[in-house]
């Protein structure tokens, strides 16, 4: 008999063997198996439509988490304090232009500027 | 599917209640972690788990040798070319036991069979349950045992010469 024969042959008997457990065996098994199923159908809903890691963390909750949403606040809180600055820095510029030529206190940079010059001329017209 | 992970299991660990926790754990791990993958890929995977979770009891009862090679104590020294797979000889297998001489003759094989297979290495008892039991090929036996196929083909060689030596000890013909 060859190896492959006897292997065939001694799992038959096992099988034989796995038939013949005990009632109380089975319930338990019967029963992990239910708990199991209940799992994988609970599962797969999400499951199947995001086999990515983004999805699988979003299935998680884990998107929802204190170690994500504190960078990204941070980061928005950021972002925020850029655009304030730069908006109150144009207006303080414009506030100082204006501020000279309503005082004539300009400088000599903007009578050289050609643009200016030309609007002067445009305006006392 | 879980009566046969139940036996493996019980065959590892020889305790009937760590054997159901391991399969009941290996099922859950399998539903929780791969519920979506294809109900093809799920089989072997279920053994990989199944006896990662095995491999986890031992660590954590710390019994790494439990298991001695049998077959080097039984086998008989004095004859290096003796294969006990030439001495067994093919019995008709195509009578059902049906009467109860039958019937407890199987009962009584089959003790016999567990009880050596208990008796194998791990490895050697886990790559021969795979391959013939589980009816898997020698890549997917390697895959689940995580070694390589020669390994796997080694193993089970050594276990079927154990098993086959074991049998002829205690006079059963297969």
């Amino acid at each position: 008999m060859n190896e492959l024969d006897l292997g065939r042959k001694i799992a038959r008997h096992l099988e034989q063997g796995a038939k013949q457990l005990r009632q109380g065996t089975l319930y338990r098994l019967q029963a992990a198996r239910s708990a199991a199923l209940q799992k994988y159908h609970a599962e797969p809903a999400f499951g199947l439509a995001g086999e990515g890691l983004a999805a699988s963390r979003l299935r998680h909750g884990q998107l929802l988490s204190a170690r994500f949403l504190l960078p990204l606040a941070l980061v928005l809180l950021s972002l925020g304090g850029i655009v304030y600055w730069q908006t109150a820095k144009q207006s303080n510029d414009i506030e100082e232009i204006d501020a000279h030529l309503l005082t004539d206190d300009l400088p000599i940079n903007a009578y050289l500027d050609k643009d200016f010059d030309a609007w002067l001329k445009r305006s006392s017209q | 599917m879980e009566r046969r992970a139940y036996k493996q299991a019980l065959f590892a660990v020889r305790n009937e209640d760590s054997a159901l926790d391991i399969v009941q754990d290996a099922m859950l791990k399998l539903a929780e972690k791969y519920a979506a993958k294809p109900l093809a890929e799920l089989p072997p995977l279920f053994q990989r788990i199944l006896q990662n979770t095995i491999r986890d009891y031992y660590r954590r009862q710390k019994v790494r040798s439990l298991w001695t090679t049998l077959f080097s104590a039984l086998s008989p020294g004095d004859d290096e070319e003796h294969d006990p797979l030439e001495t067994l000889r093919p019995a008709d297998t195509s009578k059902p036991a049906d009467g109860p001489h039958e019937r407890l003759e199987q009962a009584q094989i089959v003790a016999i069979i567990e009880q050596a297979l208990e008796s194998l290495p791990g490895r050697q008892r886990q790559a021969f349950l795979l391959r013939y039991w589980e009816d898997m090929d020698v890549a997917e036996t390697a895959a689940v045992m995580g070694c390589s196929q020669g390994s796997v083909k080694t193993h089970c060689s050594r276990a079927t010469h154990a098993l086959a030596a074991i049998l002829k000890q205690r006079g059963v013909e297969l």
